[in-house]
């Protein structure tokens, strides 16, 4: 919203990555190539959805955005600043500006500490102060739609869409510039899913956070993606904005990874939906669960 | 949490180790002898008699008296050696579990090879080597002893690094050292206790196998296991010589047991299904 078009946007740059594996002192290693040269860029404001199925290399890339993952060649920028060159040092994950929501809303939260402290551990790590660190904390779930109060609990009180809100809010807490959700619905039922997307619509409205959104569900990806980068065995496969990759797919398995979809919405629902932002949702809510689920959306968007 | 305090095997095992502790800490006030008095004319008493509870042994020295002063070196012995090991296993543990790498692959050499000796042996070589003091017991009992504590926490370690939450905290800028104090190191507490329980009772063992050896603490310190040895040649004339100071081992020993038995029964996740 305040940013203006090129202000801030992510370049990856054929970005490759192998994965080699010891075979033992006799055997040859095995290498996996993970990634085979990737690049796409992400613009201010945008959900760019990564979809492919599962061993594509969406979660390698994920996991080599935010710097817990090392790239073999390729290079990373966010706005002319390089995060890393093939022959350059990395900048540590910290200060990329990046943050990261993970699959599991269960493997995701330390059991032991208190929501505050989650949601604050990044800030403490930097060194800020306490009474602005419980007033950040407080901001943020809010945000999130939790209640500040919430921070004085502990993760297992927690449902699983509330825990994805919390790890959401653990990420907007650093105020990063880009989110990278790596699946970051498909644990969750298909009303919650519901919910946390819309509530990640609301949040790229709001604080205009650009958005990497990873998963495996095209329905997902209709929701709430503006462009989409299809992927294939390490490779981008198609690319282009959301809504005409999946109307139009010109790539034969981005035709066959869509007719795999169930769907319960006929085609010209789609086709209705092709205009506009409003009624694209609504409709959307069909393919991901029926009128069921389209229900619940009109209904609240709290958990 | 709810841990279970109404269970035999903690009812048992605490209160036996109360009672020894208590004996260890105030004993000496209980009784009025000294445990190095010697008194030939009153050697071999038995038990009740003459005010010696225990009896007296071949040189006439209280053995209720040495039993309580050998209790204080043996627990001493024993909480150093569980406490020095715990630390340094669980540390080399949670770093070359979380590390993997070369760390890993050096500590576990290091590791396989401490392991490939017999325990005892190992401690006899370095007390022979380093000559017998309070210190070097300590030093032979400790240097295999941390190898049960790194080898349970690598693996939990292991799974640790790739939780969620520690690469959350990773990308948030965690480092090392904030890593292993926030997210690694308080989840390997609760095996971490269970292992020294049952530790400090084989180290109560080791340590009187070592002074029944006679390479234990110096003769002139009263310790079970040195008690236990002088006993040995009076079995068959004057059995409370060697019957008392084993007693104490037995008892200790057991409690020990007992509880870490009970620790684990508390924190197995099959128990409590609510672990989270």
């Amino acid at each position: 919203m305040i940013h203006s078009k090129h202000e801030k946007r992510l370049s990856a740059r054929d970005i490759r990555k192998t994965f080699v594996r010891s075979n033992g002192w006799f055997a040859r290693a095995s290498e996996t190539h993970a990634l085979k040269g990737v690049s796409f860029d992400v613009e201010a404001g945008e959900i760019f959805g990564i979809v492919g199925e599962s061993g594509c290399g969406k979660s390698t890339l994920a996991r080599i955005l935010v710097g817990l993952e090392n790239a073999d060649g390729g290079s990373l920028s966010i706005s002319g600043r390089t995060l890393f060159r093939a022959d350059g040092p990395e900048l540590p994950p910290v200060q990329r500006g990046i943050q990261m929501v993970f699959q599991d809303p269960y493997a995701s939260l330390n059991p032991r500490m208190k929501v505050g402290d989650v949601v604050a551990e990044g800030l403490a790590i930097a060194g800020v102060p306490r009474e602005e660190r419980e007033r950040r904390v407080a901001e943020t779930l809010t945000l999130v739609g939790l209640s500040a109060a919430d921070s004085q609990k502990h993760a297992f009180q927690f449902s699983g869409g509330q825990r994805q809100r919390i790890c959401i809010a653990r990420a907007l807490v650093m105020e990063p510039r880009f989110l990278v959700a790596d699946e970051a619905v498909s644990a969750l039922d298909v009303s919650v899913q519901m919910q946390i997307l819309n509530m990640i619509l609301d949040l790229r409205d709001r604080i205009g956070l650009s958005i990497i959104f990873i998963t495996h569900d095209i329905s997902v990806v209709e929701y709430i993606c503006d462009r989409v980068m299809v992927m294939y065995d390490g490779r981008v496969v198609e690319h282009g904005p959301a809504q005409a990759v999946l109307d139009h797919p010109s790539e034969a398995y981005t035709q066959k990874l869509i007719a795999s979809v169930p769907r319960l919405a006929s085609t010209a629902d789609r086709r209705l939906s092709h205009d506009q932002n409003g009624p694209r949702r609504s409709v959307r809510a069909t393919s991901l669960g029926g009128d069921l689920c389209q229900s619940q959306v009109s209904r609240s968007d709290g958990v | 949490m709810k841990l279970d305090l109404l269970n035999l095997k903690f009812l048992l095992g605490a209160s036996m180790l109360s009672f020894v502790l208590f004996l260890a800490l105030f004993g000496s006030w209980l009784t009025p002898f000294d445990p190095n008095r010697q008194n030939l004319l009153a050697s071999l008493l038995p038990p009740l008699t003459d005010g010696h509870i225990l009896g007296t042994d071949h040189l006439g020295r209280d053995i209720l008296a040495r039993i309580i002063s050998g209790a204080k070196v043996s627990l001493a012995i024993a909480a150093s050696v569980v406490l020095i090991s715990g630390v340094v296993g669980v540390l080399v543990g949670a770093l070359s579990g979380y590390l993997r790498g070369t760390p890993d692959l050096i500590t576990q050499k290091v590791v396989e090879s401490f392991w490939a000796f017999p325990p005892i042996l190992l401690a006899i070589a370095i007390l022979a080597f380093f000559g017998q003091s309070l210190a070097n017991v300590i030093l032979a009992l400790t240097i295999q002893r941390w190898i049960p504590y790194s080898r349970i926490t690598r693996a939990q370690a292991m799974v640790l690094r790739s939780l969620a939450y520690v690469e959350a905290s990773k990308v948030m800028g965690g480092g090392l050292g904030w890593i292993m104090r926030r997210h690694i190191l308080p989840n390997l507490m609760a095996s971490a206790v269970i292992v020294a329980t049952f530790s400090m009772a084989t180290a109560i063992l080791a340590e009187a196998s070592l002074s029944f050896l006679g390479l234990g603490v110096p003769p002139q310190i009263a310790t079970w296991g040195g008690m236990l040895a002088e006993g040995r040649s009076y079995i068959t004339r004057a059995w409370w010589l060697a019957v008392m100071p084993g007693l104490g081992i037995f008892i200790t020993v057991l409690a020990l047991n007992l509880l870490g038995d009970w620790l684990r029964d508390q924190f197995d996740p099959k128990k409590n299904l609510n672990l989270t």
